[in-house]
């Protein structure tokens, strides 16, 4: 990872703001006396565009010399990172169906779990607070009608 | 001057209800504990409060943001002290000798002089607010869109080169946030753009999912990308918890110097509250008869930053307040909270909405009462909750943006975008872009479009308009020299290190 991964995402974003540009001036710039719905899109897509062409130059410049001083994932980082977001992308996709009681407490244990929390009796204990306290919080307080799902 | 203070006795009226001191209350003491854990900073916090604040009436909520604003800035300072880990990066120069005190036994004084300076800084800088926004309000209203434009570019420019470690990457973020406001209904009836056949892309992209995924997920990820380190803390006895007669002498200049700078340094954009506390500590050293004594537990070396960030906290609201300008990412969140409630703050707050303006200005003070109030006495409670490890910690927080996000819309495509900024922001930190001229241009970004249309359309397509607006135009070259000054420096320093690395 590090620069060679930060120069691909600046070449990504430079040839998005190309894009912008492009569909900007699709979408009508007007003139500058009766400005279009394109004008100030194609403005911040020029600029994207602009500012990612001279990071590019910089890094070509400097020969990919300088590398970032902090590590993309330290040791077991990846999986954490995928576990958590792959936690919180099944809150996303079964909350709708399941209802927010459910997902929210096997969401919440897994993420306990992935985070390294020891055991199972603490994190299953407070899978079930955290649910408790937010369903008060939200749905009781608030009056926030969080989707029963199949306990509905 | 007079109707000032006869306005300010009205807010102090208005905002002394129970619900709106319960509000302060609840937002101080959040605030201070999310300043107390490591992670999580202001920004952070106000976001995941944005849903609360909903429920609540305009002042109230908005009164809850400053409270945990205001309690942020404090709450840092603890985990500084005690534990070697800055919650925020305001505080990261109180690290040096707070620590340091810490490890001679005296935490417990550093803790309760910071609690005093920081009240006297926030007392000062709301004195300060007073004093100056209704005069700059006034004078606000002298302007026109060309000169909000180069206000804005101007803003946007020195963020960009004050934060992050590249002027490019500042600028490249702040034009990403400008274009993502683009998108959606043009407000002009142009038609729908960028939305790409998204249905939820119509009315745009709300700026409460972004900022929780940009500072809440994107906090989480990183902290589960990382190995968990557990700081040692010190303990506190109660007979070290108040400071002796010499240490209190020593610390009272340093206070309202830091306090003062601070104010002035709060009233520029880009990060002024960590600027603040470079500069005042910096100051300080300059000043003492004894600067060997910096960063070996000097108190003036802690009471000056916390004082500085407390009052530059505070004078950052005065843009916000008087051209309904953000300069940096908290405002940019409490802008956001105005704007949930339909109120676009600026020179016209005042006259329109004078109970909310002056009310707020009144509950700021509350909210420094209370903060001295709750800090002083529960020093050593709050100090255990940089013991709270993130694998307990972080879940939560995931659980609290989830349903805060769905909460506000019941809309599961807020949630997506929340992700997609959260697993963004990542990235962005990991390679060193900075968030906040992202959040910032998003914010301001309807309101840049708006002011440049309308510029074009007087100018009437002749350049040499801009001649004819000096405000405006002198705006567009400080920007231009903030450019060139921040590039030969940069230029410079990175030439420094190559030599030294040769």
């Amino acid at each position: 990872m590090g620069r060679k991964s930060e120069f691909i995402f600046t070449l990504g974003v430079t040839g998005w703001g190309l894009l912008i540009a492009f569909m900007s001036y699709q979408l009508g710039i007007g003139s500058l006396q009766q400005p279009g719905g394109g004008l100030f899109p194609l403005l911040a897509g020029s600029l994207i565009f602009a500012f990612g062409a001279l990071l590019l130059v910089d890094y070509l410049k400097t020969g990919f010399v300088r590398t970032s001083s902090e590590m993309m994932f330290e040791e077991g980082g990846v999986q954490r990172f995928i576990g958590t977001l792959v936690s919180l992308v099944a809150w996303l996709v079964f909350m709708p169906w399941l209802g927010y009681i459910i997902v929210t407490f096997l969401v919440a244990l897994a993420l306990f779990k992935v985070m390294g929390l020891e055991g199972w009796l603490r994190p299953i204990l407070l899978s079930l607070s955290v649910v408790l306290f937010f369903y008060v919080l939200f749905e009781v307080c608030f009056y926030i009608d969080l989707p029963r799902g199949i306990l509905g | 001057m007079v109707s000032d203070l006869h306005q300010l006795l009205h807010g102090f009226a208005v905002a002394i209800s129970p619900v709106n001191i319960l509000a302060g209350f609840v937002g101080a003491f959040l605030g201070t504990i999310v300043g107390v854990l490591p992670g999580l900073g202001p920004t952070a916090t106000m976001s995941l409060m944005l849903p609360f604040t909903l429920m609540a009436d305009p002042l109230t909520g908005l009164i809850m943001l400053a409270g945990v604003y205001l309690g942020a800035q404090y709450g840092g300072s603890t985990t500084s002290i005690l534990v070697n880990i800055p919650g925020e990066a305001a505080s990261v120069v109180t690290a040096i000798d707070g620590y340091q005190m810490a490890k001679k036994g005296r935490a417990g004084a550093a803790l309760a002089l910071v609690a005093l300076g920081s009240w006297i800084a926030g007392t000062l800088g709301i004195i300060g607010l007073q004093l100056v926004a209704a005069p700059l309000g006034k004078a606000a209203l002298a302007f026109g869109p060309p000169e909000y434009f180069a206000l804005m570019v101007f803003a946007f420019v020195v963020i960009a080169g004050l934060t992050g470690t590249s002027l490019l990457k500042g600028l490249l973020m702040a034009a990403l946030g400008l274009w993502i406001a683009t998108i959606g209904i043009d407000p002009m009836g142009y038609g729908a753009r960028f939305t790409f056949g998204l249905p939820g892309l119509l009315s745009g992209v709300d700026f409460l999912p972004m900022a929780m995924g940009l500072f809440g997920i994107a906090e989480i990820l990183t902290v589960a990308s990382e190995r968990y380190i557990p700081g040692v803390m010190e303990k506190i006895r109660l007979r070290d918890l108040y400071p002796r007669s010499d240490e209190v002498k020593r610390s009272i200049a340093p206070m309202f110097r830091g306090s003062l700078l601070g104010f002035f340094v709060g009233l520029l954009p880009g990060p002024s509250p960590t600027i603040s506390t470079f500069l005042a500590y910096a100051f300080e050293k300059r000043l003492s008869k004894n600067p060997q004594e910096f960063g070996k537990g000097a108190v003036e070396g802690v009471v000056a930053p916390e004082s500085a960030n407390n009052a530059a906290a505070t004078a950052s609201l005065i843009p916000l307040l008087c051209l309904g300008l953000a300069f940096t990412a908290p405002s940019a969140v409490l802008l956001a909270g105005l704007r949930i409630h339909n109120i676009e703050p600026g020179p016209f707050l005042f006259r329109e909405a004078p109970d909310l303006f002056w009310g707020f200005i009144a509950s700021m003070y509350l909210a420094n009462c209370i903060l001295l109030l709750l800090n002083l006495p529960f020093v050593g409670i709050l100090a255990r909750l940089a013991t709270v490890r993130p694998q307990v910690l972080m879940p939560i927080v995931s659980v609290l943006c989830l349903v805060g996000v769905y909460s506000v819309r019941n809309s599961i495509f807020d949630i997506w975008i929340m992700l997609v900024a959260g697993v963004l922001g990542f990235f962005l930190r990991k390679w060193g872009f900075p968030v906040a001229p992202l959040v910032i241009g998003l914010v301001l970004g309807g309101m840049a479009e708006n002011s440049y249309r309308q510029t074009c359309m007087m100018a009437q397509g002749n350049l040499g308009f801009i001649f004819n607006r000096p405000i405006a135009l002198a705006l567009f070259l400080l920007a231009l020299v903030v450019i060139v000054v921040t590039s030969l420096r940069r230029q410079t320093s990175t030439s420094g290190e190559l030599s030294e690395d040769a």
